[in-house]
């Protein structure tokens, strides 16, 4: 069974999300977890001028959605939307929320790695009744989706902070 | 020698670049598409970086990259940042978008899986395996795709939460 899909997916989820360890082979420019680290506590519910989002809000998404996706694509525990996650009790503090979100984050990578490539494009139905999807699908978007609002994130950082350069 | 590695980077490739089939929430030119020619040219409010920067990082990295990693390496940022005579309009600068993202892409779609563990220079002289080369285009895109579409809804008094979500 060929795993080289597999396996470059992972790793292109790792380097999304910058796992901490020794060997992930990118220095996570654009990853979730880099782009948090320079966030403050008094940043984390500031928003810009006629913005609606906080980094709160995007890296709760960004934990939320990795859980659902793990679930509807890999079988993982599970996770719906509309569901409170996280509580409202860990969502306060960016020092609270980072574990939860290595947590989702290990929950989409450990299900994914389970998986070979001719699993890939097996048919998975997504949370809207009758839409089908490839499991690949399920995993390319999550890449996609931490590098996005890992973009965004830095730039309401940047805003905040007055040093967007 | 097998090509499932390369080619699962070549589709995160165009995919970050452009929609791909009904992908198309994420990729840097669709984030372009609702940015009109003004607000190409701003940056958000309070912010320093305008859209026209962004985007014009986003494709000198692809040429400073293909140069350097794949070729004689003399290629200089002053260059790139030379290449057009004042502000390029939104329609010039994803004309030469396209020619940048081709230019890469063209020097990874001969490669088999045995050529992602290569080292290659990068353009600031460390040496890179090619998988990671690729990965950083990767994510440069669709994280430069975030950032022009936080800029554009901020412009446009746009911003808002996924319906689906919260």
């Amino acid at each position: 069974m060929s795993r080289n899909e597999v396996e470059v997916l992972v790793e292109l989820l790792d380097s999304a999300f910058q796992r901490p360890i020794p060997d992930n082979w990118s220095d996570g420019w654009h990853s979730l977890l880099s782009n948090l680290r320079s966030v403050r506590e008094e940043d984390w519910d500031w928003l810009p001028a006629d913005g609606v989002r906080t980094i709160r809000d995007l890296a709760s998404h960004c934990g939320r959605t990795m859980r659902v996706y793990a679930y509807y694509g890999f079988d993982a525990p599970e996770m719906h939307w509309g569901e409170e996650n996280p509580p409202a009790a860990i969502r306060a503090t960016k020092e609270l929320l980072t574990p939860w979100l290595v947590e989702s984050y290990e929950t989409l990578r450990d299900t994914v790695a389970k998986f070979n490539d001719d699993q890939l494009d097996d048919p998975r139905e997504t949370w809207d009744e009758g839409d089908f999807r490839p499991r690949r699908w399920f995993v390319t978007t999550m890449i996609d989706h931490l590098l996005y609002h890992a973009g965004e994130i830095n730039h309401i950082r940047a805003l905040a902070q007055k040093n967007d350069e | 020698m097998t090509r499932a590695g390369v080619d699962q980077l070549l589709y995160m490739l165009d995919r970050a670049f452009a929609p791909i089939d009904d992908d198309v929430e994420h990729s840097l030119l669709h984030n372009l598409e609702a940015v009109t020619e003004d607000d190409f040219l701003r940056a958000a409010p309070n912010g320093n970086r305008t859209i026209v920067q962004i985007t014009w990082h986003a494709a000198a990295a692809k040429l400073m990259y293909a140069n350097h990693c794949f070729g004689d390496g003399t290629l200089t940022w002053d260059e790139l940042f030379n290449h057009w005579e004042g502000k390029p309009s939104k329609t010039e600068m994803i004309d030469w978008l396209r020619e940048a993202h081709a230019e890469f892409r063209g020097l990874i779609e001969p490669l088999d899986d045995g050529a992602l563990t290569v080292e290659r220079k990068a353009p600031w002289g460390a040496m890179h395996e090619t998988r990671w080369i690729v990965a950083q285009i990767i994510e440069h895109d669709v994280y430069h795709a975030g950032e022009i579409n936080l800029i554009r809804a901020l412009l446009q008094d746009t911003d808002s939460r996924p319906t689906f979500d919260e």
